[in-house]
């Protein structure tokens, strides 16, 4: 749809991710063996046809930037379009994503795009946004909101409250009404109004100024009926992390007619020792194992020893577990290393969480 | 533009030793290790040793290798900077013809490479599995001061009828040549790889190419030629592995040694790695009742059976109380339950129906399960050989 372009706004994402953010922004949190949670944001606008990206990339991008590149493994690498990084800068105004869109306002003008689709990075799903876009512009609306009946609450989400029609008649932080997902349609007149009367208010976020203005607007929800994940804390993405190792939901993220794309790496195969024992786990390529591993996710170019034990844990890339040591409830980050001596043991509840290169700069200096 | 050195890759060959393996796509484009191709082991070489530019010559089934190659960015070729150039037969104002032999392959691309007015060009096979940084042999051809210089790797006595065999005298130099001997003198074998002065080889090509009773190949009628008139013919020794897997057996045995480990696919002495087109597969998954021992498995599998000592292409499925053992599985296929396998070889896409039982003892070759195949076999009833 060339008629819309893409904004992933990562000014708007939550952060309770305690080490999983040290160093890198939400986005590019490491999720599913394989994905950045930004894959799933950026395979959704492809889903829809969307060649025109633009993602505000905010605060901590070097890993996201690192991952991203030129777009070329999600074919965004074109001469016209494709993706736009828009780096934060020291005058932006912290925590305003309305001075966000303000000071690269030439990127989003020049789009002939006359409808924006914003999104941020937490709302976790493998689909195509068409059928809402189809909505939006036929029903002529100014803002169509990404809405789910889920019943689970979540602190500090936006409700959408709507008629059976669907126009929205209030938007609010409490919970009465739908939840919205983070994923929403503007027009791109709309947005320049809104940004222009945010300037005569003291709103620094986008939503602010829609919660008290949607009602001078066509506004519409859209409710969102497939399964997702939304997470805002480690213990909510640990949680949502094991939901995957049902078979079911596993399927149903990685649909076999939606392919997700993610960065391309250059693992060889996974290979299995002669004694392996793997059972009721997510593996990514480049692992070597040869230890016990169970209800698990493992990602990429992980070793795992003889003699090593793997439970109810997610141990990000390039870990290595020695021979003899002892893993349950914990997510162990990138590059650690766990020698054979070490007992890590958390709670289902609030699992240990291992943080970047843990070991690693001790050994070395 | 002038280069130092041409790389022209042979990619054209049919493998019909490789039965069904070859049936609908050309040899190097036959999936090997549970990711690549065979053509990814020399492509990945040319680029790492930096051998640009390469032209790969396609023939047989040539769009197999085209698609795989793309662009041929997998690798960090660029089709813009001329690096990498794909050289199917073409028609010009003598009409067109179909490449007659592997000599010939390069008489009719004479034009390719004098483009580059270069001093030698390397000729590679794209059929062999193996590690090679190709400036070596390249700095044994200009320190020997050689015409020509053959690659060549010791194989086991037995296996020596496959190979072009050579004999050498102590300072490198060949002297004499047998093609496919029934009874060796030497186990030394041409592993196809070969250094030519370009202006040299250019002379005996349009020689060979007036010469209506040759076969235009390199084994055959060059290099013999060369020999007999006294060119300066030398043998590089290569250490390390070196596999062609020309037959069935040899393709299944060289995936039992990657198993073992004798051929990794990041080669930690000279730092090579081996490159491929990714294909976006989801994780791989292990389920309630899989069991996996001694064996490689890629993107996009799930499993819930038994699998010892094999290697699985991405998407494969197994499901529950099936047993594959010594096998290796391409891209996209389906076990069902109870399955037995051993020493089977399934392609792509293939079905296998539960209860189905196979198992190839030790002495007969390595069976290759096709559609075609279990069709015919449920036709006559069961599956339990």
């Amino acid at each position: 749809m060339s008629k819309v372009m893409g904004i992933i706004n990562l000014m708007t994402d939550r952060d309770d991710f305690s080490s999983l953010t040290n160093d890198r922004c939400v986005a590019a949190i490491p999720f599913a063996s394989n994905y950045r949670f930004i894959d799933f944001t950026l395979n959704n606008f492809i889903h829809s046809e969307i060649n025109e990206i633009a993602i505000f990339t905010h605060t901590k991008s070097r890993s996201l930037l690192n991952y991203l590149g030129s777009g070329l493994d999600w074919g965004l690498n074109t001469y016209k379009k494709g993706l736009y990084i828009l780096p934060s800068s020291p005058d932006i105004i912290q925590q305003s994503d309305i001075d966000y869109f303000i000071k690269n306002w030439d990127c989003i003008e020049k789009s002939n795009a006359e409808h924006l689709l914003i999104s941020g990075s937490t709302f976790i799903t493998n689909t195509s946004y068409q059928s809402m876009m189809e909505q939006h512009i036929s029903n002529n609306n100014d803002m169509t909101f990404l809405v789910t009946n889920d019943t689970q609450k979540r602190s500090n989400s936006i409700s959408v409250m709507s008629d059976v029609n669907g126009k929205v008649k209030e938007i609010s932080y409490h919970h009465n009404g739908a939840l919205f997902t983070g994923v929403y349609m503007i027009k791109k007149e709309c947005l320049i109004q809104l940004i222009k009367k945010a300037k005569l208010t003291s709103c620094k976020q986008l939503i602010d100024v829609i919660i008290t203005e949607f009602k001078q607007y066509n506004t519409e929800s859209y409710v969102y009926v497939d399964e997702y994940y939304y997470m805002d804390s480690s213990t909510q993405y640990y949680h949502c992390s094991m939901l995957l190792l049902n078979r079911n939901n596993y399927q149903n993220l990685m649909k076999k007619n939606e392919i997700i794309k993610s960065k391309e790496s250059h693992y060889s195969p996974t290979k299995y020792g002669k004694n392996a024992t793997v059972c009721n786990s997510l593996l990514g390529s480049g692992c070597q194992l040869d230890g016990s591993i169970d209800h698990s996710i493992l990602f990429q170019g992980i070793t795992i020893e003889k003699g090593a034990t793997i439970k109810n844990s997610i141990i990000f890339d390039h870990c290595l577990i020695k021979s003899g040591a002892y893993i349950e409830n914990a997510i162990v980050d990138k590059h650690s290393f766990i020698s054979s001596k070490e007992t890590i043991i958390g709670s289902i509840k609030s699992p240990i969480l291992i943080a970047k290169q843990t070991n690693k700069l001790s050994s070395v200096m | 533009m002038k280069k130092e050195c041409v790389t022209m890759l042979l990619a054209g060959g049919v493998g019909k030793r490789l039965g069904k393996l070859t049936s609908n796509i050309a040899k190097p484009a036959v999936p090997f290790g549970g990711k690549y191709r065979i053509i990814d082991f020399a492509l990945s070489n040319c680029m790492q040793s930096n051998m640009t530019p390469v032209g790969v010559v396609t023939q047989y089934q040539a769009h197999t290798i085209h698609q795989h190659i793309g662009s041929g960015n997998a690798w960090g070729f660029d089709h813009s900077k001329n690096k990498l150039t794909l050289l199917s037969p073409f028609t010009n104002v003598n009409g067109g013809e179909w490449y007659e032999g592997t000599a010939d392959a390069i008489t009719k691309n004479i034009d390719y490479i004098d483009q580059f007015q270069p001093e030698y060009v390397l000729i590679l096979s794209g059929d062999h599995i193996y590690h090679m940084d190709y400036n070596k042999l390249i700095a044994h051809h200009k320190n020997m001061q050689a015409d020509v210089t053959i690659s060549a790797i010791h194989v086991p006595w037995e296996d020596t009828r496959r190979f072009g065999i050579i004999h050498r005298n102590t300072q490198f130099e060949i002297t004499e040549f047998e093609e496919k001997p029934m009874h060796a003198k030497s186990n030394l074998a041409s592993m196809g790889i070969y250094v030519f002065n370009w202006d040299i080889l250019k002379e005996y090509l349009n020689k060979d190419n007036e010469n209506i009773n040759s076969n235009h190949d390199f084994g055959k009628d060059i290099l013999p030629k060369m020999l007999q008139q006294n060119k300066k013919l030398y043998v590089f020794p290569f250490q390390g592995y070196w596999k062609d897997v020309g037959t069935i057996e040899s393709y299944w045995e060289a995936h039992m040694e990657l198993l073992d480990g004798e051929f990794t696919e990041f080669n930690q002495d000279s730092h090579l790695f081996t490159y491929t087109q990714n294909l976006d597969f989801p994780p791989h998954q292990i389920m309630e009742g899989g069991h996996v021992t001694k064996s490689i498995v890629n993107d996009g599998c799930t499993i819930a059976g038994i699998i010892q000592n094999s290697v699985l292409f991405e998407n494969v499925h197994v499901n529950k109380y099936s047993t594959i053992s010594q096998s290796v599985i391409h891209q996209g296929a389906t076990i069902g339950r109870y399955v037995d396998l051993e020493r089977v070889i399934i392609q792509e896409n293939v079905i296998i129906p539960d209860y189905t039982s196979i198992k190839v003892p030790v002495t007969e070759e390595p069976l290759i399960l096709t559609n075609e195949y279990i069709l015919a076999e449920q036709k006559v009833g069961g599956l339990n050989i």
